[in-house]
């Protein structure tokens, strides 16, 4: 049996023992790089299941945008929903179980061992920006093929940067299914250093000015990076909100910096480094890097990682007098 | 409309009156700064333009004045706590805001010629009906229209507006003017009761008229079927409707219900047209 | 028509310079998109087509309407471009979402000036598709890769040259220009542009059959249909904002001192904002509401209003969907349930 039977055998067995009103996962996409979330609700759909290293989406979203609506109405019993759950969505989940936005007993975790997503921005560029019309994964291998052109690529070189860093992608901080069924393939694992962020750090404040400004002159504010976050839910965003206008409407530098830094810092000791932000990216912005370092700081400074334990507060709502104070600059 | 669709008329606040008890209705009485805009803006009553506070932005207003009334331009805007409202309710007599229209269609004073004149509003949207109205009682113009009955009310007396002119109308002879509060107060000593239950009691027939109903929702949902029921015919009852809009000229594309937009094709539709829409507004 | 050798090209380029601002496909950050060159050896040949879309050069993503000076209180406009303009490279599809939104923009001949400031400003050089992506469905949607519908001048790549047809009097001008460069055609040049011409569009492997789709879904707006397609969408711009024929837009004040400066910028149906009213009222609260618009806007009220969809078949929606959520899939679908 494959992972994807085995997604499918245990979402049937919900579904039918009515466990669960929904499952949601991951169903066939139309381009060879790509899956698209589904909503199953029929024990005879659930062939529309997937799994594959294209399935990229953080679901956890879903299943906070699912329950908050199915709470608004009044009537029936409250919903239950199974996720197909990647490492990095189950850690989004357990944020927004800390964070109230979910209830644990309204999940149902189907835990599946990933090994990686792949990185839809490098594959294009192994191709030499070629259109992909074939992208084909056996172990350790993904054959890219496109008019004229069939190319071996080594997995490890293709798969997301967050992937590469994730710890233990097979043991989830909350799981309640758990897939058996592994991939042959395993992924490497890089002890994250963030040695990258230390690299940034050490730039001038202008050098870094003009990385954020070269960066970030092509973003076209279509706010798909917030919007494929599952830890961005607020009802009303900074970013829409009239009345104090804080953004303006530009595009201009002064309007996308600052879009992007307080995106960024509310994702202070929250984001669960998922790179769902990055993937949605339309115009492949290094947005991570600017995650990556309030994370960086949240376990530097105060020792917190996201995603371990839903019972644990979260970080901006912890304080203790040992808090280091480096952070408060006194006034000149 | 200038070459620049986009850009205003400069106009000063000439006179700010305020309209209700809970002072969150304002008329302003405009005037424009260069006489050669004031002839440009050539408008009929429905229609609406965008006003402008510099350094807040654009909103719709319907003209509440009507053109008979010349040399000035008169709108009622509620303030809603919304960015635009708020800061032209803080504008006192001598400032400089802009207006830009005359935008959309408007009632159609031309056609109606000869017929009976139904005006029924509620709340604070009695605005383009005032100007229909003032249109409709000008001397050049009276003689060419049948009846009128004007049904208008509001939650409560203190939020009637037009008061001084209410009085007026209500002693011509030539007008049937009904008046109503949903609640009356001790002072209070005309009728009560919500405008469609006095619609129902007031027009008993269809009797060649047209009718033009504009208020808050609710009360149109229940007045049109009143006015079904007289006999009136869908293509005589006319409204006006909202849609969020910026551009006022079918561009910026986010006031349509369904294929129709409602700055352009609209605000103001008859009830026939209506149902050919999608529910979605 | 006439022909440009491969080699000649960057003279072509060069002389077109010389008389106007030239935009072409460059790289800009990892994404092709249109730019004015300033060196011919910019422009990047061998693409698809540009991921951003090029109506962005005519309708910007954000742009100053006017400035005022609140002590004078008289809106001024903002300068006008004096040098002519030519788009090189333009693709087939682009051309055409320029002549939707050229109707838009003068619908009931109220001419947005700042649109057409631009537009009549500018020369179109399209050139055809030879290697059509595989979500290219521009021929489902009345078009075709070597469509010379939007023109001025029409390029089509062959092996060692471009052919070059003037296809406006605007072209035939910009054809005169550059004569000096051109050389006749070879009888096997003409036979290859054939040849490839018709290749192109046999190469279209992606079609969606969408004959009565606008009168069918007339009568569709209530249709249980419409609760499939929305669950994936997470509402982001990307699918409008990379749209060649979406055109709307917000407008806004922004003030600094005695300054104030009204813009305009992109803004998109798939955001709760687009059409939330100051009450708090929303006429489409919900995603599955604002998928429909986007659908019903560009295949049926269009249709309605201007008598052509406003889907150009470009696939830029497609590509660049964060869920996947494929245009194709949803019409496919339109068509094949009962109305
Ligand atoms: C044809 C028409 C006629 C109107 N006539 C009147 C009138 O006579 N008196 C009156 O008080 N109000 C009228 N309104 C409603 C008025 O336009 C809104 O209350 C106003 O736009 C709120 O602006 P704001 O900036 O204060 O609110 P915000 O909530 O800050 O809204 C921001 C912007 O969104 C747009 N917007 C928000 N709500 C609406 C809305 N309901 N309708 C249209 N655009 C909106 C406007 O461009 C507004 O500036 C009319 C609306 C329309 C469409
Ligand atoms: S900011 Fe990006 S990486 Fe962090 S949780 Fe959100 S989507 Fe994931
Ligand atoms: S997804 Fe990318 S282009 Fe869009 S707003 Fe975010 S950073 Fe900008
Ligand atoms: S809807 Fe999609 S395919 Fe059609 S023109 Fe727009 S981006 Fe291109
Ligand atoms: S309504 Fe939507 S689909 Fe239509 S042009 Fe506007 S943004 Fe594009
Ligand atoms: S790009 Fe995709 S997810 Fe984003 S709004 Fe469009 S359809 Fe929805
Ligand atoms: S307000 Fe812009 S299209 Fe109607």
């Amino acid at each position: 049996m494959s992972i994807e039977q085995n997604i499918r055998e245990i979402s049937r067995k919900l579904l039918s023992d009515g466990v669960v009103d929904l499952i949601i996962g991951y169903g066939q996409g139309t381009l060879p790089y790509a899956t698209t979330p589904v909503f199953i609700r029929n024990a005879d759909d659930v062939e529309q299941l997937i799994w594959n290293p294209c399935c990229t989406n953080n679901l956890a979203l879903y299943v906070r945008r699912e329950l908050e609506q199915a709470n608004k109405k009044k009537d029936a019993r409250p919903l239950k929903i199974g996720v197909v759950t990647k490492k990095c969505d189950a850690k989004a989940m357990v944020e927004l179980i800390r964070e109230n936005q979910l209830k644990r007993e309204s999940i149902v975790v189907i835990a599946v061992p990933c090994s990686g997503m792949l990185d839809k921005a490098k594959l294009h560029k192994r191709a030499g920006d070629r259109e992909l019309l074939r992208v084909e994964v056996s172990g350790s291998e993904v054959i890219l093929a496109g008019r004229g052109f069939e190319i071996k690529v080594n997995r490890d070189e293709v798969l997301r940067d967050n992937c590469l860093v994730c710890k233990d992608p097979e043991s989830l901080p909350i799981a309640d299914e758990i897939v058996v069924e592994k991939d042959d393939y395993k992924k490497p694992y890089v002890e994250d250093d963030f040695s990258d962020v230390k690299e940034h750090e050490k730039l001038s404040p202008q050098e870094r000015w003009a990385v954020f400004r070269a960066e970030f002159e092509n973003c076209i504010r279509c706010y798909a990076c917030r919007n494929a976050c599952p830890m961005c839910y607020c009802s009303e965003c900074f970013a829409e909100c009239s009345q104090p206008r804080w953004l303006g409407g530009s595009v201009e530098l002064k309007d996308v910096l600052f879009f992007q830094i307080v995106r960024v810092l509310h994702q202070a000791g929250r984001c669960v480094d998922c790179g769902a932000c990055a993937a949605a990216c339309p115009m492949d912005l290094d947005i991570r890097k600017y995650t990556r370092k309030l994370n960086y700081d949240a376990l530097n400074i105060f020792r917190f990682e996201t995603g371990v334990s839903p019972d644990d507060k979260p970080l901006l709502a912890t304080f203790s007098i040992d808090d280091t104070q480096e952070f408060i600059t006194e006034p000149e | 409309m200038g070459i620049n669709p986009y850009t205003p008329y400069p106009v000063t606040i000439k006179r700010v009156v305020v309209e209700n008890e809970d002072k969150d209705i304002k008329s302003f009485e405009l005037v424009f700064t260069n006489p050669e805009h004031e002839k440009a803006f050539n408008y009929l009553p429905g229609q609406f333009a965008e006003i402008s506070v510099w350094g807040y932005g654009e909103c719709p207003i319907g003209m509440a004045s009507s053109p008979t009334e010349k040399g000035i331009l008169r709108f009622t805007v509620k303030k809603t706590g919304g960015v635009v409202t708020t800061a032209l309710h803080n504008l006192q007599p001598g400032r400089q805001i802009g207006v830009r229209g005359p935008l959309g269609n408007s009632y159609p004073v031309n056609e109606i010629k000869g017929k009976n004149i139904f005006i029924i509003g509620g709340g604070f949207a009695f605005t383009t009906l005032r100007s229909l109205l003032t249109y409709l009682i000008h001397p050049d113009n009276r003689n060419n229209y049948a009846d009128i009955t004007v049904i208008y009310g509001a939650r409560s007396p203190g939020e009637l507006i037009y008061k001084d002119e209410i009085a007026l109308w209500q002693q011509r002879d030539d007008l049937n003017v009904y008046i109503t509060v949903d609640k009356a107060d001790e002072h209070w000593d005309g009728l009560e009761g919500f405008v469609p239950t006095i619609a129902e009691q007031v027009i008993k027939s269809w009797d060649n008229g047209v009718a033009f109903v504009c208020g808050p929702p609710i009360m149109i949902k229940f007045t049109i079927p009143v006015l079904l029921k007289a006999g009136f015919p869908p293509e005589l009852i006319y409204t006006s409707l909202e849609m969020r809009m910026k551009c006022g000229i079918g561009k910026c594309g986010r006031c349509n219900i369904g294929p129709k937009y409602v700055c352009k094709h609209g605000p103001i539709f008859t009830f026939a047209e209506l149902q050919q829409l999608p529910s979605e507004y | 028509m006439k022909l440009i050798k491969k080699n000649r090209l960057k003279d072509f380029l060069n002389t077109l310079m010389n008389y106007y601002d030239v935009f072409a496909p460059v790289l800009k950050h990892k994404k092709i998109r249109f730019q004015k060159i300033s060196t011919p050896e910019e422009v990047i040949l061998e693409y698809s087509n540009t991921h951003n879309k090029p109506t962005e050069l005519f309708f910007p993503q954000c742009e100053v309407l006017f400035e005022v000076d609140l002590k004078e209180n008289i809106p001024e406009q903002p300068p006008k471009p004096d040098k002519p303009v030519i788009v090189f490279g333009i693709r087939p599809c682009d051309a055409r979402s320029l002549q939707i939104l050229d109707k838009v923009f003068h619908w009931d001949g109220v001419d947005d000036p700042y649109y057409f400031a631009r537009r009549n400003n500018a020369i179109l050089i399209v050139m055809g598709c030879t290697e059509p992506r595989s979500t290219c469905f521009c021929t489902s949607v009345g078009s075709g890769p070597m469509d010379h519908n939007g023109a001025d001048l029409f390029l089509t790549e062959l092996p060692e040259a471009y052919a070059i047809e003037p296809v406006s009097e605007k072209g035939k001008a910009v054809f005169e220009q550059v004569n000096d460069l051109l050389e006749d055609a070879t009888e096997g040049e003409l036979k290859s542009l054939a040849e490839l011409t018709r290749r192109a569009e046999q190469m279209i492997d992606s079609e969606v059959n969408l004959n009565g789709l606008s009168d069918k879904l007339r009568g569709m707006f209530d249709h249980p249909v419409w609760d499939e397609f929305h669950l994936s969408c997470i509402g982001c711009g990307t699918c409008t904002y990379l749209c060649p024929t979406c055109h709307c837009f917000d407008i806004l004040d922004e003030k600094k001192g005695n300054y104030v400066r009204r813009i305009r910028f992109w803004d998109c149906c798939m955001y709760p904002y687009f059409t939330l009213q100051s009450s708090g009222h929303n006429p489409r609260p919900t995603q599955k509401q604002r998928v429909r618009q986007r659908v019903m806007h560009k295949f049926q009220y269009f249709v309605e209003n201007f008598g052509e969809i406003a889907c150009v078949g470009c696939g830029r929606c497609i590509l660049n969907c964060p869920v996947n959520l494929d245009i194709r899939s949803i019409l496919k679908r339109l068509m094949e349930v009962k109305g």
